[in-house]
């Protein structure tokens, strides 16, 4: 491929890579114009808002492919941009280049149900497959983000399932993909190597490489299509709560941990502060009301199966987890309200409300990781006092929406059947007001490495040079993180794929 | 940060906390995926869904307020038309409200306020609209001789010498397009085949001063609504009527902040369910159609009328309803609203025939609606069912003419 020796100030050289795009897409679908470029700067962390230069939306595979040789040979930085949901500011190009948003590429290519996979292209939204699934009595898992969110871009993320846990994370699901490499060749991994691709998932053949795309935010390719899993939705589904007192948190993650390794329930588990109220509500009053009746620490359970007598032998095995923990039900009042509003749709219906938890505030500062549970309970008091230290004195500033730190919020799931946990701390600082931003980047400063000390894992290292994860986790690794550079080094010669994510390239010359 | 307080009066002042809280959850470009049966229509914005780029749905147009804010991005053409092709249909705020407690719609509104302020706005196609409304007190360039042209021979009661309890605003569009003047002359003998003591304006009703409004003209808007509520309150009557749901959205939601009218304002479609209910108007005459029921942004989302309209249609013999994909506050927009046929006809076609695709997947043979703009313009695609008022229906229905 050919690399063009540039002897271009920056605007000249986008002006001139912006003609090539509109050649590859069509004068609609490219733009520089601020006003369009704007809309691409921010989401909801903590980062700074960075304008790209150029604008493009492709609408096939092969178009993407021709963006990426074009800015491989211009030497400019391409961000994909799916549907724009992230949480750590992983499509916020920090050094500008091009965007590449895929909203145009929106379609679900097949839904084989008797192979019960979906062949998805990034702009479709996990609530599209959702609806398209349920009417073929499958499902996609649930994810721990709104239903507008692309599929395809969080289970790439790694994401979490707040109500699928037994299966793993997003990657977990995942057989197959279209991956556009740095240079605009097309890799295909796992099923789609076959010509018909089908349910076969085959690994390899020999090393798994699809494994570095994982939890990469782009930075070795984009991904254009993926064939992921979907589920049986169970025929019969029953709901129950645990509560606790709010200071026992060993007690909830001891709930957690033998609900999840005794396999009783239909793989749904949540503990979350009194957040679930937002779920069984159809708007924020609601939830208030709601709110007011919940104990602040409590763990919602689904249970059920393919037969009533299976339902049955789990709701027994519930039982005894109660006894052996010494949880309590929630009131029969507050579980009849379950019952009469929350179901499989009403669980997604929950998730995709997520949103509701930033509503004072709009920004999320979450500190995501795995953790053996036990360990959870201390994690999330030195968390609690993390945020004391940083926000205890922002009450002042409500008036401003400023984030307190008594609504600080976290969430453990048990993840593949209790043998880890996924702990989630969140703050909500507020973006417009610069004494809240401040003071959650000084949090992120405290809580990454503490959190590492402590052995927890960011297995997705979110944010960029300013608050990231990564640049705090990636160089304590050792010869992992110099692997990975070299393959950042040799994959991505020029370094613009997405550049200064994970702690890889923050010295561009030396990719 | 830049300086944000350069200018007090900024109207962008008031939506600065919205526009850095949007949280970018993305819902505001989706119905409710909880309501969503065919994935084929899930577009909630229509501009968004029309032009793609981020800027153009309620999250990209709360980063433009942040710009603007913070001095970062200048007007353009593309800004303008940005800000111009929302049709302030509401569909955002719906989701937005519900999920987080923002207020797209209010950032939309102060956008196009600040445009006028900075006199970037109008638009050279709004010019002509605005000039009428200053001439004319409509924005139909029709002389206000003509404004009672529809009830010729109708002998209605005038409101301002006889004794009434209920005034029948008819609205611009119905008194002045002749295609539309039947839903006047039908409400009209809905009312009398009722016996509601009604009465009407006749050539002295004004514009209610909603596209004013919707543009961000709102000095001439407040003008021209001021000049509305002194009038209609010196006629004493006890309930104002009105078959335009762009009129009794501004009647009943938007007049209160300037001393809002005495009386009680109704859409038609509330009034008639009522008269059904009571057994005043009785609806016998069986019209054995499928009809399917396209919601108004301003009786819907603004006002919240959903289902009287369907009771309605429902109490008519023979008439099966089928609802569309997108129906109640996930409705579609027609696509006309707030300046948008008029500065960009073909993106309000282009709505329209979206609307009217999905409207033909119902199998519906009409197309039922409440709204003279929407009857406008989606009666203007060729394709799909036909277009009707659902006031024809119940006249009809009822055994007028």
């Amino acid at each position: 491929m050919a690399v063009r020796e540039v002897d271009l100030t920056a605007n000249e050289l986008y002006q001139e890579v912006l003609g090539k795009l509109k050649e590859i897409v069509g004068e609609e679908w490219a733009t520089d114009d601020p006003v369009i470029l704007i809309g691409y700067s921010r989401d909801q962390s903590l980062e700074t808002a960075h304008n790209p230069n150029v604008v493009v939306l492709p609408e096939s595979t092969k178009q993407v492919s021709q963006i990426v040789a074009l800015a491989s040979e211009y030497g400019v930085a391409v961000v994909p941009w799916s549907t724009g949901g992230n949480t750590g500011g992983g499509c916020i190009p920090q050094r500008g280049g091009i965007t590449c948003d895929m909203r145009r590429m929106d379609r679900i290519l097949d839904l084989d149900v008797e192979n019960m996979s979906v062949r998805i292209q990034p702009g479709v939204t996990f609530g599209k497959v959702y609806v398209e699934a349920e009417k073929v009595g499958l499902r996609n898992v649930c994810p721990s983000a709104p239903a507008s969110v692309s599929m395809l871009a969080n289970y790439m993320d790694k994401g979490v399932f707040q109500v699928s846990n037994k299966y793993g994370v997003g990657t977990d699901s995942i057989l197959g993909m279209e991956i556009v490499l740095a240079d605009g060749e097309i890799l295909r991994t796992g099923c789609l190597q076959q010509k018909n691709y089908g349910s076969i998932c085959v690994e390899g053949p020999g090393p798994d490489i699809s494994g570095i795309f994982h939890a990469s935010m782009g930075i070795f390719g984009i991904c254009t299509e993926m064939v992921a899993q979907l589920y049986p939705i169970p025929e019969w589904e029953e709901v129950t709560a645990a509560q606790f007192d709010e200071d026992d948190l060993e007690a909830v993650s001891e709930f957690l941990r033998q609900v999840a390794r005794e396999d009783c329930s239909l793989e749904t588990i949540l503990f979350q502060d009194a957040y679930m109220a937002m779920g069984l509500s159809d708007d924020n009053d609601g939830a208030d009301f709601i709110r007011q009746m919940m104990p602040r620490q409590n763990a919602l359970v689904f249970y059920g199966g393919e037969t009533e007598e299976e339902m049955e032998l789990r709701r027994e095995q519930l039982d005894a987890v109660f006894d052996v923990t010494g949880a309590e039900h929630f009131p029969d009042a507050v579980i009849n309200l379950f019952k009469q509003t929350v179901n499989w749709k009403r669980v997604f219906k929950m998730i995709q409300l997520t949103p509701r938890v930033e509503r004072t505030t709009g920004c999320f500062e979450l500190f995501w990781f795995n953790i053996p549970i036990d360990q959870a309970p201390d994690m999330a008091r030195q968390f609690m006092k993390l945020a004391r230290k940083n926000f205890a004195d922002s009450g002042a500033y409500r008036e401003d929406m400023t984030f307190a730190y008594e609504e600080t919020t976290f969430y453990l799931q048990p993840l593949e059947f209790g043998r880890t946990g996924m702990l989630e701390m969140d703050a909500y600082p507020n973006q417009g007001e610069p004494e809240g931003v401040k003071r959650g980047l000084a949090m992120a400063r405290d809580a990454i490495p503490f959190i590492c000390e402590a052995g927890g894992q960011f297995d997705r290292p979110y944010g960029g040079e300013e608050s990231g994860f990564g640049w705090v986790q990636t160089p304590m690794l050792g010869t992992y993180y110099d692997l990975l550079k070299s393959l950042k080094r040799e994959m991505d010669p020029r370094n613009i794929m997405n550049p200064g994510r994970l702690g890889l390239t923050a010295d561009t010359s030396e990719c | 940060m830049a300086n944000l307080t350069r200018n007090r009066f900024d109207p962008l002042l008031q939506v600065q906390k919205d526009a850095y809280r949007c949280g970018k959850c993305m819902q505001c470009k989706w119905i409710d995926h909880d309501l969503m049966s065919d994935t084929e229509f899930m577009a909630m914005c229509p501009s968004g869904a029309r032009f793609r780029y981020e800027a153009y749905y309620a999250s990209g147009r709360q980063e433009i307020a942040r710009g603007m804010l913070e001095g970062t991005l200048d007007y353009n053409e593309r800004l303008l038309h940005i800000l111009f092709t929302c049709t302030e249909c509401g569909g955002c705020q719906v989701i937005c409200s519900n999920l987080g407690d923002k207020n797209p719609l209010k950032t939309i509104v102060a956008l196009r306020e600040r445009a006028f302020r900075d006199r970037k706005a109008p638009l050279p196609e709004h010019e002509t609209l605005i000039k009428s409304m200053e001439n004319y007190e409509n924005p139909w360039q029709q002389p206000r001789s003509r404004r009672d042209a529809w009830m010729k021979r109708m002998n209605l009661k005038d409101a301002r010498k006889e004794d009434v309890d209920t005034l029948f605003f008819v609205g611009c569009t119905a008194a002045y397009d002749t295609k539309l003047q039947e839903n006047a002359r039908a409400t009209a003998d809905i009312l009398t085949m009722a016996g509601v003591n009604f009465g009407v304006l006749g050539k002295d009703e004004l514009c209610c001063g909603s596209t004013l409004l919707r543009m961000g003209d709102v000095d001439r808007y407040k003008k021209m609504a001021v000049k509305n509520i002194e009038s209609l309150n010196s006629l004493g009557v006890e309930r104002v009527v009105t078959a335009c749901s762009g009129c009794s959205s501004v009647l009943r939601h938007e007049y209160p902040e300037l001393g809002g009218l005495n009386a009680k304002v109704k859409h038609a479609t509330e009034l008639v369910q009522e008269l059904v209910k009571k057994g005043q108007l009785e609806l016998k005459k069986p019209i054995k159609k499928t009809v399917t029921y396209h919601d108004p942004c301003h009786l819907g989302r603004y006002a919240g009328v959903y289902e009287e309209p369907r009771k309605i249609l429902g109490a008519i013999p023979g008439i099966e309803l089928v609802e569309m994909p997108r129906n109640r506050e996930n409705a579609f927009c027609c696509g006309a609203g707030a300046g948008v046929k008029t500065a960009y006809p073909e993106f309000a076609q282009w709505v329209a025939r979206e609307r009217m695709r999905e409207a033909a997947s119902t199998g519906a043979e009409l197309l039922v609606t409440a709204c003279p703009f929407c009857e406008q313009n989606l009666g203007s695609v060729k394709q799909g069912p036909e277009v009707v008022d659902i006031l024809d229906l119940v006249r009809e229905s009822a055994g007028g003419v």
